[in-house]
């Protein structure tokens, strides 16, 4: 028995020690990642460590994903033209430092603190509200800014470091709202995913409904792993809305679709601003989606887009420069991960390594032109976004077309 | 309550259409079971790759042959494909486990291991985005063939809507287990196997080699979860996640059905499958504690609370599961 | 408990008593009180997959029962964090108790769904109880509170994990040395062998797993106040076939195996996450983000393939021989 135990004291003892390994090994990599700076282009400085926190597995991948290619492509591009200019006059590359978090809170958590541990400057990330909201107080304690792309409700006011660079439910049902106002739409269904995204649309729906701007004739949830929601499309149905109103993600809404469709697509129906890339959602429907509807970011929408908005140029030039590095259709996912990376970019030209200052430098009141929509991040707004960062889309011959 | 009597009708015939899925994807863990004692978590991960294959090669082959023969390409390449799929992680991580008499457990645990590196295959494969099929028979073809009474890709039926994909499902859930019957009661491989899952020990000293009818259990299994993957591929997001849930379902019916008894398997799928649906549909009801709740919000659970009072009654009575014999085929 | 039996537990202790000494990096401290965290809660479903040999497929149900009633005294009741430690663990208890007067009279696979249902029952309930935030969870969960703000730094934390878990150990450890867990082992053996023997099953398999979920709850509970937030998706069903698998690969129906297998688990996946910088700076590798999952599917197959019985029954078998 004794061996037993002697071993198992080993077993910790290594795993232990195998851990305390990593820290030794962590701060020696920016230091050697500093290459001798290129004589030609003057002083250089060292690079500037920017973490990228998303999910790359996991259900909140589809988002994830999008968000690291992104930040990858400009990092790449700013590098490419030189770097950028800090405050000393220097020029600086970025550093990415990339942490999977699995869609696992816990990992996310891990990942924020690796992420300190290498020193980063900010971070982007992470996918999830549950995860956002479990970063925030390690964010607050580091004072490291954190973008996360997450919707949830919660996300902007859960650190005085921690920023919102997605529309959330208020945004998507105030801008599906004004449009039934002009359609003469009164009285909806309700379906929603029991994710926190899913029933805050709900509660948002609910307030409309105490407002007395609709009717809300059947509510109905479904788990986003569900393989049919017939059901609570017939019963929906059958209580004669004037529309059906979804409100979920990619997946579980081309779900919905293709019940809806099979079931005749008698109502109406309404999604949110969830399903932020169209492509692969219209590869999975089919034809089943077309007369649906729904408010969504811009860049869906890119060349329709009038030529004098604000937005125009930038959202040609990330279309154009994301095919170029990827060879397919942008999603609005890619585009909230452009906007928090690029916002820490132009902090650090002021900011450089204080991440105090890089905060301050955030929400400065600054206006930023982005890919979602245009941000004014200040002191007690981090959600920054007016609410006509959205538009009608209508999908037409399996495409997303604008509602003009 | 009156729209949902009204609507009951549809549900049930939903139910049974979902329920036909998920008994095609539990009779591959009966099939894996009964010869070698292996509760294969996996099976979720086989259906999601045999979808994947097959989008991929309906995609590809689509331009060059047509529609329908693409279909029938994709499902045999699926097929096949998977059916490796299967043997190769049967004689890579179980066999050598086995050899090292494993405990179920670890061999559970194994089946975790090979579902995790089938999924993160999948997403470097494929993305981690959507993907899709056209149905089989798709609403437009019959319209064109002068039939009237569909809407989308489903059939009206006297104001019940049959989705043309549930009749395929219905169609590969007969043949299925038709082949299994004759596979294993007329095939002299079929018999070996039969003999493994009644009795390993006898049928080991008979010289039945175990090990080359675990590895054709494998193979056979994940190509029924390949079928099953590309029947449903036309009516669900394809992509890497898609086994988890699905691969869930087809574990408990498999279970509550007595994971050795592919009858059972088929009565669990079609259970779970109705109760979905029909709570699917439930008006919204005042719950104590939670206040007013749509019971669809709960359906997981609701329908673990029905599956497990259902066993727990049973037991009560002194029977195990949904009764039936052990690979009684 | 003879001081003998001791010795292990005080030397693990001590061991991992230095780590917050040689080590200021969060990540290495992080890791370590997740997995302290874990190993509660995997201690409890080793105890109980261990002796009643059958998987327990809903230990994280129980977890998130703790981590809700600990949140729900600190933050609706303003109350000591303390006592919602201790809510926790009752009312994990009491639910286990009930639960478990049910399930437990199904026996095979059936109990393993009836775990696994459990499990998910609990976090589906959870996502629709609109007093606790539905799917959004609680948030600003404080932290347990001792000599001022020791705990809300990292290292405190670690310490107060690494007490329980110690304690947690001791306990188990005694439990299965004592008649009660002799008897359950005789369980696991032969259920019928050991009703002859005059050991009332049903009681003895009752009353382990009562315990299972109060360490659960006991775990939910220091993760709550450790992380600061909580959702239903935090406890979701693949929580707890990670744990399951936590337990197996350390060596089911050893207290040592569970703590050592979550130690592992986590270990491995931080370990081939730092990769790139665990190496040395001369072996330049491309990133590795894409394949950390395959790496860590492999290494779990191929140690349960080697060491089918567990790490830890297999190492002591290999020094034995």
């Amino acid at each position: 028995m004794n061996t037993t135990k002697i071993l198992s004291i080993a077993c910790l003892l290594s795993v232990t020690l195998a851990a305390c390994a990593q820290p030794t090994a962590a701060p020696a990599k920016p230091a050697d990642a500093a290459k001798p700076a290129a004589p030609a282009a003057g002083a250089k400085g060292d690079p500037y460590v920017i973490g990228v926190l998303v999910d790359l597995n996991g259900p909140s991948s589809a988002l994830g994903d999008p968000s690291k290619k992104t930040v990858e492509l400009y990092a790449k591009k700013i590098n490419d033209a030189g770097g950028v200019k800090g405050p000393d006059g220097k020029m600086h590359d970025i550093k990415l430092e990339v942490y999977d978090g699995e869609s696992d809170p816990a990992k996310n958590t891990v990942g924020m603190k690796a992420l300190v541990d290498k020193k980063v400057l900010a971070v982007v990330g992470p996918t999830s509200t549950a995860s956002a909201l479990a970063v925030a107080p390690i964010a607050t304690e580091s004072k490291i800014s954190v973008m996360a792309v997450a919707a949830g409700i919660a996300v902007p006011s859960a650190s005085p470091f921690m920023f919102q660079t997605a529309q959330n439910d208020a945004n998507g049902s105030a801008a599906l709202a004004g449009y039934f106002k002009t359609q003469n739409i009164k009285k909806i269904a309700i379906l929603h995913d029991t994710t926190a995204f899913g029933q805050g649309g709900r509660d948002e729906w609910r307030k409309l409904r105490d407002k007395g701007d609709v009717a809300i004739t059947y509510e109905g949830g479904f788990a986003t792993t569900d393989t049919d929601v017939s059901s609570q499309i017939s019963a929906a149905d059958a209580t004669k809305p004037d529309g059906i109103v979804v409100w979920t993600t990619v997946n579980p809404a081309a779900v919905v679709v293709k019940n809806w469709a099979n079931l005749g697509g008698k109502t109406p129906i309404f999604f949110s601003h969830g399903i932020g890339n169209p492509t692969p959602f219209i590869k999975t429907t089919g034809s089943s989606a077309n007369g649906a509807r729904l408010p969504i970011g811009r860049i869906i929408v890119v060349n329709e887009v009038p030529d004098g908005h604000p937005q125009k140029s930038l959202l040609a030039q990330y279309d154009k420069d994301w095919r170029a590095a990827y060879n397919t259709d942008p999603s609005t996912f890619g585009g909230h991960a452009y906007d928090g990376f690029m916002q820490v970019v132009r902090a650090l030209e002021t900011a450089g390594n204080d991440t105090v200052k890089l905060k301050e430098t955030i929400e400065s009141g600054k206006p930023f032109v982005g890919i979602t929509g245009v941000f004014t991040y200040v002191k007690d707004n981090h959600n920054g976004l007016p609410n006509d960062s959205l538009v009608m889309v209508e999908i037409k011959n399996e495409k997303f077309q604008l509602i003009k | 309550m009156d729209i949902f009597l009204a609507t009951l009708p549809q549900l049930i015939v939903l139910g049974i259409s979902l329920g036909a899925i998920y008994a095609l994807i539990a009779l591959g863990f009966v099939v894996i079971y009964s010869v070698s004692n292996v509760i294969n978590l996996a099976q979720g991960e086989f259906l999601m790759i045999g979808a994947l294959v097959f989008v991929a090669v309906v995609d590809a082959a689509t331009k060059t042959t047509g529609a329908g023969l693409a279909v029938l390409v994709g499902l045999l390449v699926a097929i096949i494909v998977t059916g490796g799929v299967g043997a190769l992680s049967y004689a890579l991580a179980f066999r050598p486990a086995i050899e090292r008499r494993a405990s179920v457990q670890t061999l559970i645990i194994i089946s975790m291991g090979v579902s995790i590196v089938l999924r993160a295959f999948g997403n470097l494969v494929w993305g981690v985005d959507p993907t899709s099929t056209p149905a089989f028979l798709p609403g437009r073809t019959l319209r064109e063939a002068g039939m009237t009474n569909v809407i989308g890709d489903s059939l009206r039926l006297g104001g019940v809507a049959l989705q043309t994909q549930s009749i395929w499902i219905i169609f590969a859930l007969i043949v299925t287990v038709t082949g299994l019957f004759v596979f294993f009661n007329r095939t002299m491989t079929g018999r070996a196997l039969r003999a493994c899952a009644m009795n390993p020990d006898s049928a080991r000293l008979m010289g039945v080699p175990l090990s080359k009818m675990s590895l054709i259990a494998f193979a056979l299994s994940a190509a029924i979860a390949a079928l099953a993957g590309a029947i449903i591929a036309p009516m669900q997001p394809v992509l890497y996640t898609m086994g988890l849930g699905l691969g869930l379902r087809g574990f408990v019916s498999a279970i509550m059905g007595g994971i050795a008894n592919p009858v059972g398997a088929i009565w669990g799928g079609l259970l779970l499958g109705i109760i979905e649906a029909v709570v699917g549909g439930l008006p919204q009801m005042d719950l104590p504690g939670l206040g007013k709740v749509n019971p669809a919000s709960l359906r997981e659970a609701i329908a673990f609370v029905i599956l497990l009072a259902v066993l727990i009654i049973r037991r009560l009575r002194g029977a195990n599961g949904l009764g039936g014999k052990r690979f009684g085929l | 408990m003879r001081f003998r039996s001791f010795l292990p537990v005080l030397a693990v202790g001590l061991i991992l008593a230095l780590v917050p000494l040689v080590t200021t990096s969060k990540q290495v401290l992080g890791t370590f009180i997740f997995a302290g965290i874990y190993a509660i809660a995997v201690i409890g479903l080793a105890l109980f997959s261990g002796y009643a040999g059958q998987p327990s497929m809903g230990q994280a149900g129980f977890c998130a029962i703790g981590a809700y009633a600990s949140a729900i005294v600190a933050t609706k009741f303003s109350l000591s964090p303390w006592l919602g430690m201790l809510a926790a663990g009752a009312t994990s208890g009491l639910v286990g108790w009930l639960i478990g007067s049910l399930i437990l009279r199904l026996s095979g696979h059936y109990l393993a769904i009836g775990t696994l249902g459990f499990g998910i029952i609990v976090a589906a309930l959870l996502k629709q109880w609109e007093w606790t935030g539905l799917s959004s969870g609680m948030r600003n969960v404080p932290r347990y509170e001792f000599v001022g703000d020791v705990l809300k730094t990292e290292a405190g934390y670690y310490y107060l994990v690494l007490v329980v878990l110690l304690v947690v150990i001791v306990l188990s450890l005694n439990l299965v040395r004592s008649r009660p867990g002799r008897a359950l082992r005789a369980l696991h053996e032969s259920e019928i062998g050991a009703e002859m023997l005059g050991v009332d099953t049903a009681t003895a398999k009752l009353r382990v797993f009562v315990l299972s979920a109060v360490l659960g709850g006991v775990a939910g509970s220091l993760y709550a106040h450790y992380v600061g937030s909580i959702t239903p998706d935090t406890f979701e069903f693949t929580i707890s076939v990670e744990m399951l698998v936590m337990a197996v690969i350390g060596g089911v129906s050893s207290v040592w195996g569970a703590a050592f297998g979550t130690a592992f688990i986590w270990g491995l996946s931080q370990a081939i996450k730092a990769l790139p910088d665990l190496l040395p700076s001369a072996v330049k590798i491309p990133s590795i983000t894409q394949f950390e999952l395959m790496i860590f599917g492999a290494i779990l197959i191929l140690v349960m393939i080697f060491m089918p019985d567990g790490l830890v029954p297999t190492m002591t078998k290999r020094q034995r021989r």
